[in-house]
């Protein structure tokens, strides 16, 4: 934890001299505009005291109003723990260090009733599978009403009105009918967009999608990721967008988080690290997708599969799978060094 | 081009229907869902083809039909040129040891109480291939082709991550020898980097060991990668068949040239809403009239509502049933 701490006070050091806002320390972004969602050296260990395991460590992000930060990585690389910590709904016991900043107010000290009110009025979230987030025996239209009565202290005829609204606005034909439906009896690309209707219901400032459309026909995809942008369009609402999905996360975000065993390993504009990864890592995952219109006879592979955050070896997380590896990558943790303007990799053998 | 013409398929199905019975319910006569309509398709021996479509189309009962799997309603599914509801008892052996199947989920498919080893052995089992002593060096075999280490046999299944599961099962799949893989979305279940292993080996097994893949996937960018011919299915009927390069260059069916518009892909910068095919996949218990595609399709016309149009081929190798393909006007 110690070391996580230094390297990213080192980074802050170094940067203010020549790089922009995004890039400043967070003492400094303070000072001015500070971005809508802000974690520091983010931390979260999961598990009783005596028995912790680190599994996101040294996390950096900002957020603006309106911009959208994709996070991408392999499975078990942290994407969910790093919303869930966000949302406040880390699994417990665990503990979160770091800085955590929504709107100016600190997330990790705040009350926990005050956290409450924030989860779905001002930030809300989304999964993959909607059915865990919605009651299988409450018919649709009641549980979004419900949001709005909640958070809005909304009356039942004003909840149930704007419910059918909400669901018209997800793009769900013939609302007033489908909004007395319970969640089984609509296919999954409604369900997902009854679940969207549900997080927007109280206009949140932030949006958390955890891999929303990965269960989906590519169509359908297609039409939730139209929906989503056109609400953030119409909301200015933020997005943290998580996919193992590059090109699903180069259709949406303008910047990229790109994560390997429960750290950042590459940051920076979206089309600038998905078309010029400097980490291997990132440039792997490229490299392996098989793309319409260009065969290869053999597809370039990352060999190996990703490790467990559990069990992180000394030095770079990614050493065991890197073609690029040294000796000395396996003795100190790599820190992250700007390689273009507002792109960062943490690679030793990354030079600007 | 694979379709050779006057050289007998190795699996293929005429006007093959399937349909699911709905019992009546209290206040409900019973319903019949054609999953499966008039679906003519052959693969060749040593070929891959893919089927794509949304979920819903039919895919996945198309594969249970074409090993046996599900009741046929109509129309005929041939092995190596024999009918199989007529053929004899060992043409129908023959055919259950050459047609092996790969499901989508590597977890749900491998039993967890036996060890890797009697899981690979399991069809030499069945089809009592080999002797005790064979077997086990067969079992060592298979797992050499698919890349498991040596010590793997003796482990459950779940010790092993995903894309281990996946290659248990391919070496399982092999194991009598079969001609032809059945795979269903054998990748989606896969982190990125473990599907492009997956599907080097399976492209390296086809070549070493003269394998036909049938290969189920809405993964178009990895279909384009590994198939030879493409099929796109619309509501149990197969819409469009071509070779892989035609098909994803210059679609001419509209659903198809929709399914590959929505494919988001690096570099092709920021998703502009709005191109995206509207509405979802009708219920195939009350299919639209004439062009089952036509209620979402933007090139319909007045025909298109009324007439179903047939299957013809546009150029050698493209065949498409539409009353008004693209680039052909
Ligand atoms: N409830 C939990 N308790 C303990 N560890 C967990 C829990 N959920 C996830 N983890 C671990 O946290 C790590 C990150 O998981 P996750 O954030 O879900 O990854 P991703 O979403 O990138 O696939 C993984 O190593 C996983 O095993
Ligand atoms: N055992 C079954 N009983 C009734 N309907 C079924 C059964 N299996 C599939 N269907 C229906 O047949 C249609 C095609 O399903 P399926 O073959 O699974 O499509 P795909 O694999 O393309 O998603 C769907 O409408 C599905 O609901
Ligand atoms: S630090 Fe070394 S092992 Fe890690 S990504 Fe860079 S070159 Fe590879
Ligand atoms: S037949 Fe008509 S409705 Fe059907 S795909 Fe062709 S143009 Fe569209
Ligand atoms: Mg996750
Ligand atoms: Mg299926």
């Amino acid at each position: 934890m110690s070391g996580s701490w230094r390297i990213t006070s080192l980074r802050g050091g170094r940067g203010t001299a020549s790089c922009t806002d995004d890039q400043r320390p967070f003492r400094v972004a303070t000072a001015l505009t500070e971005p809508l969602l802000v974690g520091r050296a983010l931390t979260v260990d999961l598990g009783p005291a005596h028995d912790r395991t680190s599994v996101i460590t040294g996390l950096d992000f900002s957020l603006a109003a309106g911009r959208t930060l994709g996070v991408v990585g392999e499975s078990g690389c942290g994407k969910s723990m790093t919303a869930l910590a966000i949302m406040g709904l880390a699994p417990s016991p665990h503990r979160i260090g770091g800085v955590l900043r929504f709107a100016g107010q600190d997330l990790l000290t705040m009350p926990q009733d005050r956290r409450r009110q924030l989860r779905g009025a001002d930030m809300a979230m989304i999964f993959q599978e909607p059915m865990t987030a919605l009651n299988p025996v409450v018919p649709v239209g009641v549980q979004i009403g419900e949001m709005l009565i909640v958070h809005d202290n909304a009356s039942e005829t004003a909840a149930s009105r704007a419910a059918v609204a909400l669901l018209e606005r997800v793009g769900i034909a013939d609302p007033a009918r489908r909004a007395s439906a319970y969640p089984h009896e609509l296919s999954g690309g409604m369900r997902q967009r009854v679940m969207i209707a549900m997080a927007i219901a109280c206009k949140p400032r932030l949006l958390i999608a955890d891999e929303p459309t990965t269960a989906l026909d590519v169509s359908v995809q297609a039409q939730i990721l139209d929906l989503l942008l056109e609400l953030q369009r119409d909301t200015g609402m933020a997005m943290v967008f998580i996919s193992h999905n590059l090109g699903v996360v180069s259709a949406v975000a303008d910047d990229i988080m790109v994560m390997y065993a429960g750290r950042a390993v590459e940051t920076g504009p979206a089309q600038r690290v998905l078309t010029a990864p400097a980490h291997p890592y990132t440039a792997g995952l490229i490299a392996t997708l098989p793309d319409i219109g260009r065969r290869q006879k053999i597809l370039p592979v990352i060999e190996g599969s990703p490790v467990n955050p559990r069990n992180r070896p000394p030095g770079c997380a990614f050493a065991p799978r890197c073609p690029l590896v040294i000796a000395e990558c396996r003795t100190g943790l790599p820190a992250m060094v700007i390689v273009s303007p507002g792109q960062e990799a943490a690679c030793i053998r990354c030079t600007a | 081009m694979h379709t050779v013409y006057g050289m007998t398929a190795l699996l293929e199905t005429t006007n093959l229907t399937v349909s699911f019975g709905d019992r009546a319910g209290w206040f409900r006569p019973a319903r019949e869902v054609l999953a499966v309509r008039s679906v003519s398709l052959a693969l060749q021996a040593g070929e891959v083809l893919a089927v794509v479509g949304e979920s819903g189309s039919g895919k996945t009962t198309l594969a249970r039909a074409l090993l046996g799997l599900v009741p046929i309603a109509a129309g005929e599914v041939r092995y190596d040129g024999c009918d199989t509801a007529t053929m004899t008892a060992p043409q129908a052996l023959a055919m259950r040891r050459s047609v092996q199947m790969v499901f989508q989920d590597p977890f749900g498919s491998l039993d967890p109480r036996l060890p890797v080893g009697a899981i690979i052995a399991e069809p030499l089992d069945i089809h009592r291939i080999g002797n005790p002593a064979s077997r086990r060096a067969r079992v060592a075999e298979l797992m050499g082709l698919v890349g498991l280490p040596a010590d793997a046999a003796g482990r459950y299944p779940h010790q092993f991550s995903g894309g281990q599961r996946q290659r248990i099962a391919f070496a399982r799949a092999l194991a009598p020898s079969p001609r032809v893989i059945i795979a269903d979305e054998p990748l989606s279940a896969l982190d990125v980097s473990i599907q492009s292993q997956m599907l080097n080996m399976a492209a390296e097994l086809r070549a070493r060991l003269g394998l036909a893949y049938l290969i189920i996937s809405h993964d178009l960018a990895a279909v384009h990668h590994i198939a030879d011919r493409v099929a796109t299915m619309y509501l149990g009927r197969i819409v469009e068949v071509s070779d892989v390069d035609a098909l994803f260059t210059r679609p001419a069916h509209p659903y198809t040239a929709a399914l590959l518009a929505a494919v988001p892909r690096i570099g092709a910068g920021k998703w502009v809403p709005g191109a995206a095919l509207g509405g979802d996949i009708p219920s195939p218990l009350a299919p639209p009239t004439g062009c089952a595609f036509h209620p979402r399709c933007p090139a319909a016309s007045s025909l298109c509502a009324t007439a179903t149009p047939d299957m013809r081929a546009i150029r050698a190798g493209h065949d498409v049933a539409c009353h008004h393909p693209l680039g052909t006007a």
